[in-house]
This record gives C-alpha cells, sequence and structure tokens, in this order.
C-alpha cells in the first residue's frame, strides 16, 4: 500500500477570513512509482465539532436554523440551514469540551453524556475541515428561541422536534447540511443503544 | 420492509421539488405522525437577502468570493450588513456502488489533498467515486460516468439519497447523493486517468464490514458515512425494490 508523499512547497496563496495553501507535491501511486509533481488548492480550516443534542426521555432532538451565506452563493431558495449545533475547537480545548461549549452556547442545553460518530472530513479533495461528530444527551424541556451573538452576526433559532418529525424533514430534503444529516442518520441507527444506556443512568 | 417515514407535503416541499435537482422520493407516501404540524420553518427566501457588494478576493483554480448582505432577523428587520466570505464550489454528484445480491459496497482508495491538510499521517481515504456536475450534464450522468472511470462499476439504477451541503459554513459545495445498483462480481484493481494524476484503488466490502467501520468511527468522510447509513436503514427496502 503506497503511504509516501513529497510535500515540495506549501505557500499560502489566500489569506482574509479564510486561508488558502497550494501544495506542491508528489504521491506514491498504486502501480508502483511516484506521480508527477501536482498542485493543488486547499482551504485550510480548524477542526470543529458537531453535536445533536438528544433527549432520550423526551425523544426529542435540537435542531438549529440559521442563514448560510454559502447557500445562498450556491442559490439556494431558502438558504435558511437545519444543522446540529456546530463549531470550531478552541486551542486547548478537546472535542467533547467543544461539543458542550457550543450546545450550550447555541441552544442553551445542558450535556451531560456524548456518543462519538467519529472524525469526519468534510470536503476531502479541498478543504482540511475535519468535523467530530457527536450526539449529546440532553434535556430539551424548556428549549427554545432565538440565539446566537449579535456581535458576530449570529441569528440563530432553536427547534425542538420530535425525533421522527426531524427524519421526516430530512427525508422530504430539508436538511442538507452534513451537520445536520450525518448525526440524524447516525441517531436512526443506534437510538435503541442510547436509549438502554441513556435512560434510567 | 424498513421504515419509510412519511408526511404531507407542504408549500416549502413543492417550492423545493420545483428547484432544479432536488426530487423527493415518490415512494415516501406521505403520513403526518399523529397528525402534528410539521415545525414551521424560516419564513424567508432568498428574495429577501438584500445582496449589497459581492468581490472576489481569491480565484485561481478555486475561488473566494466576499458577500456583504443583510438577511432578515427570526425575530424581525433586517440584520445590519453582515461580510461574509464563500469558498465557491459547484455541484458534484456522488455514487455508492451497491450490489443487491452479493450485499456488497464497491469502494475505491485514493491520495487526498484535504487529508493531507488536516494532518492525516496517511493521506489516502476510503470512499464512493465521485465527480463534479459539469455545465449540461445531469448529476445521474455524472455519477454513472465516475462509477465506470474510478471504479469499473456499471450502474443499472440509482437512488437518490439527499443534496448534501457538506460545510455549509464555508462552502457552496452541493453533492447530490446516491445508492447505485450495481454487480460487483469482479470490481476490483487500479483505475483512473493518467491524465487527471488520479490514482484509484478499487475493493468490495460485504455490506455488514463496511457499516462496521462506520459504527466504530473509522468512516474517515462525511459523503461516506451518509451514504453507508442511510444504506444501513433502507437496505432491506432497497434489496426488496433490486431483486
Amino acid at each position: 500500500m503506497p503511504s509516501k508523499f513529497d510535500v515540495i512547497a506549501r505557500d499560502r496563496a489566500y489569506e482574509g477570513f479564510f486561508k488558502m495553501d497550494v501544495f506542491t507535491l508528489r504521491f506514491e501511486l498504486f502501480r508502483g512509482g511516484m506521480s508527477p509533481e501536482i498542485e493543488r488548492e486547499v482551504l485550510i480550516a480548524r477542526q470543529s465539532v458537531c453535536c445533536l443534542p438528544y433527549d432520550p426521555v423526551r425523544d426529542e432532538v435540537v435542531l438549529v436554523e440559521q442563514f448560510r451565506t454559502a447557500a445562498y452563493a450556491a442559490g439556494e431558495e431558502f438558504p435558511w440551514m437545519l444543522e446540529a449545533p456546530a463549531g470550531l475547537m478552541e486551542p486547548g480545548e478537546d472535542a467533547p469540551e467543544t461539543a458542550k461549549r457550543e450546545v450550550g452556547e447555541e441552544t442553551g442545553c445542558t450535556v451531560s453524556a456524548l456518543d462519538y460518530a467519529g472524525p469526519l472530513l468534510s470536503s476531502q479533495g479541498a478543504l482540511s475541515e475535519r468535523t467530530n461528530v457527536f450526539i449529546g444527551r440532553a434535556a430539551t424541556e424548556g428549549v427554545g428561541g432565538i440565539h446566537g451573538m449579535e456581535s458576530e452576526g449570529e441569528n440563530i433559532r432553536v427547534l425542538v422536534l420530535r425525533f421522527d418529525d426531524a427524519m421526516a424533514l430530512f427525508y422530504t430534503g430539508k436538511i442538507q447540511s452534513a451537520f445536520g444529516a450525518v448525526p440524524l442518520l447516525w441517531l436512526s441507527r443506534h437510538r435503541e443503544r442510547l436509549l438502554r444506556e441513556w435512560v434510567d443512568t | 420492509m424498513s421504515a419509510m417515514l412519511l408526511f404531507p407535503p407542504d408549500g416549502r416541499l413543492s417550492d423545493y421539488e420545483s428547484q432544479a435537482g432536488n426530487r423527493v422520493h415518490t415512494q415516501r407516501i406521505s403520513r403526518l405522525p399523529e397528525n402534528r404540524p410539521m415545525p414551521d420553518l424560516a419564513p424567508f427566501s432568498r428574495r429577501d437577502v438584500e445582496l449589497v457588494a459581492k468581490e472576489t478576493p481569491f480565484h485561481r483554480f478555486f475561488r473566494v468570493d466576499t458577500y456583504h448582505l443583510r438577511h432578515p432577523l427570526f425575530e424581525g428587520g433586517l440584520s445590519p450588513v453582515v461580510q461574509r466570505e464563500v469558498f465557491e464550489r459547484g455541484q458534484s454528484a456522488c455514487c455508492l456502488p451497491y450490489d443487491p445480491v452479493r450485499d456488497e459496497v464497491v469502494l475505491i482508495e485514493q491520495f487526498r489533498p484535504g487529508a493531507l491538510a488536516a494532518g492525516d499521517p496517511r493521506p489516502w481515504l476510503i470512499e464512493a467515486p465521485a465527480g463534479i456536475v459539469e455545465t449540461g450534464e445531469t448529476p445521474e450522468d455524472v455519477v454513472r460516468r465516475e462509477a465506470v472511470e474510478e471504479a469499473g462499476c456499471a450502474i443499472t439504477d440509482l437512488e437518490f439519497v439527499m443534496n448534501l451541503y457538506p460545510s455549509p459554513g464555508c462552502t457552496s459545495e452541493r453533492v447530490a447523493m446516491y445508492i447505485g445498483r450495481t454487480s460487483s462480481q469482479g470490481a476490483g484493481g487500479i483505475h483512473g486517468l493518467d491524465n487527471e494524476a488520479e490514482d484509484i484503488r478499487v475493493f468490495t466490502l460485504p455490506f455488514d464490514e463496511a457499516i462496521r467501520l462506520v459504527d466504530e468511527g473509522k468512516a474517515q468522510t462525511s459523503a461516506g458515512a451518509i451514504l453507508i447509513l442511510w444504506l444501513a436503514l433502507h437496505r432491506d427496502a432497497l434489496r426488496a425494490k433490486w431483486r
């Protein structure tokens, strides 16, 4: 199995709010030898965390709805997206700490246990973003309303949904973000286990 | 049959379906669980957004645009002008080839720059075949072609999974996601186009092993996790349909 690669150069091609690096590289081929020298642009992103709050007693999830400029740029007719709370890991934070902080900041929920779905690259061809996906045990009673830091231009609506209703939204195409789809599909598959593990413990 | 979740369309759904490329499964017959109303989603559309200015601060192979815009707020009124960068990517399409008779998926392994930049010690990833949808192509055309080019697989039926925004906080990329019916017999070997510096290893995996990797947190990519989890939830129905 190939495992060798040479990064001949790595140049910062853009630095605004985003950072874009151009890699000049060669990599080992399955068929033997090394690839020709190629250039690849990669948008550099910090590790992030996505955590879907789930109340196993009420069988409810918490989703956040917000305007997404990238969806607007893509021509989406309704560029407001339904997602699990997500955010960047701060220096010195581990993924579970980020999950609890982001859920608290975006929804007001306290996460009391975490189920880890793994680290997932978002768009591996040209983006370095890796997202740690969790389900977080939470109590949804009293959760809701409009959140977000006005200073950062955030305007987030918090929705508490029955699990079945959240999946109905997914299956009718209304949950298009990976930060919604991945944790909801994970929860669909692992919900019975989580109900066993998280109720009465 | 695995459970298909069902509920009746509302105004937003018909709007959604009218968009190019968005098709909702007709097999999901409408049923509202316990007659509960679905929650009202944001009552805004893109026409409520005021685009003040747009610049392109970076443009080489890829492009970054900066949008200056005001959008409606949930509590009423318009936001102040916010400035947001977007990594502009177009439409792509991704398809997991699945053999319903042998109960196997076909996967590819390849070197990926995103994994390199993320610090992976061995930046080769296991994925489903995917490609960019160029003007004049449909996502279905692209996944059928990429399955052949990247994996040597003929796709005989396509099951639409979703339109995915892989990272809507930073990129406009969207991916039409499918499960594709194939025969995995003889699938394997090294594929890819020399002129695209593609070097791809193709292999088959029993479905049980694929979902075990996902359950262990080893899916590696969002798209891979979505397709294998979706297949796990709909596999019985799909095998009955494709028998």
